[in-house]
């Protein structure tokens, strides 16, 4: 019985997610607006992403600072509301250690100073942000070729088990879980990404058919 | 009828407030030339609107952290993000040498304020974004494109004086 419910459940949310990309209507691109308005107000920068478009913006004071394009993107859960949300923590399996410098070795024999630098090289390719409002985005390069089939494993894992699940969890404590899936162009791409999104990060997600920006 | 009158009347009016909206958007930008600074690539812009007037290769933040042995105090050199504004222009700049600075050295912090000056090292310019950080000039041209520096903007020497005669106090700079 207990089954027969968690199946229902999971194949209503499957359902809801195929309705998530439907054509924006003239009030849904005045909160499109109103959200950008509330986040160009501050001095931070803000990321859009912008699902019809296939991009995601970082932006601020309205000015595109950097665009990334999207290559593919899967959506889970219930539509999104368009009222940003906080980024409040980037993970993944390898995250990035910063140096700590040794004062009696900062200076080299040469008398020149050799510092270790974090680099954007030195970001993960594939990597969670979790948002506020029970959001996750799963950000990963494309890749191609049978070991990028290999390393797609944990993804899938992700995707088909821990969504479904975290869906039915949340969903007995009567709340929603979402969740987006996004294939970047290059792992650089990934990696600059990351390496732009500091946590508090302001992020609006516009899940419409075609582009709003 | 009526009912079509008042939904086309009420589109009519979103529509306005639509536009305004987008003005508004767009009256935050802004006027004039401004700097944006991509700590990533390592790379500053002076831009006009969206077309780029200069690119160069800049030194940003290394991310390393520095404490202090003998006190509790804790330095990340990260480049601030976020948006600024020029506070201030000087020319043949000399560094005001930080505790930090000291103490990467493996060296005493001095009391007496002069043996903090150092000259000649910030080259001949320098933009200040305020909280004590700069866009200056760098005596380690061939480390400009990497992330090297304490926080500070480092920039070759002719980007740098092109950069200090285009900018003027109170030009914006994004960096990210």
């Amino acid at each position: 019985m207990f089954i027969k419910e968690i199946s229902l459940i999971v194949v209503f949310y499957l359902c809801l997610s195929i309705s998530w990309g439907e054509r924006p209507t003239t009030y849904e691109q005045i909160q499109v607006l109103e959200a950008e308005l509330s986040l160009a107000r501050g001095r931070d920068c803000y990321l859009i992403v912008d699902i019809g478009a296939k991009r995601i913006y970082l932006k601020a004071k309205g000015v595109v600072l950097r665009e990334w394009e999207i290559r593919k993107a899967r959506k889970w859960g219930i539509p999104l509301s368009l009222e940003p949300v906080a980024l409040k923590k980037k993970s993944a399996l390898f995250p990035p250690k910063r140096e700590k410098i040794k004062p009696h070795e900062a200076k080299s024999e040469s008398g020149a100073f050799e510092l270790e630098a974090l680099e954007v090289t030195d970001m993960p390719k594939s990597f969670t942000l979790t948002l506020d409002r029970n959001i996750s985005l799963y950000i990963r390069p494309h890749t191609e070729g049978l070991f990028s089939k290999i390393t797609e494993i944990p993804h899938l894992v992700k995707w088909y088990v821990w969504c479904p699940l975290r869906t039915v969890f949340l969903s007995l404590k009567k709340d929603s879980f979402h969740a987006l899936d996004l294939v970047l162009t290059s792992e650089l791409d990934a990696q600059s990404l990351y390496w732009v999104l500091p946590e508090g990060t302001k992020i609006a997600i516009f899940s419409f058919e075609n582009d709003t920006q | 009828m009526d009912e079509m009158r008042f939904e086309q009347k009420s589109l009519k009016d979103m529509e306005k407030g639509k536009d305004k909206l987008q003005k508004k958007i767009v009256r935050l930008s802004p006027d004039g030339v401004y700097i944006v600074i991509d700590t990533a690539r390592n790379i500053l812009y002076i831009k006009k609107d969206s077309s780029v007037l200069r690119e160069a290769l800049i030194s940003c933040g290394s991310g390393n952290i520095l404490e202090d042995p003998v006190g509790r105090r804790k330095w990340i050199f990260d480049t601030p993000r976020g948006t600024f504004f020029v506070t201030s222009k000087v020319k043949k700049p000399s560094w005001m040498k930080p505790d930090w600075a000291f103490i990467e050295e493996g060296e005493t912090v001095p009391a007496d304020p002069k043996k903090r000056i150092e000259t000649g090292v910030l080259g001949d310019y320098a933009l200040g974004f305020g909280d004590g950080y700069f866009i200056h000039g760098t005596l380690y041209t061939r480390l400009l494109g990497r992330n090297v520096t304490h926080g500070c903007i480092r920039v070759g020497d002719k980007d740098l004086e092109h950069l200090f005669h285009t900018a003027s106090v109170g030009t914006v700079i994004f960096i990210f």
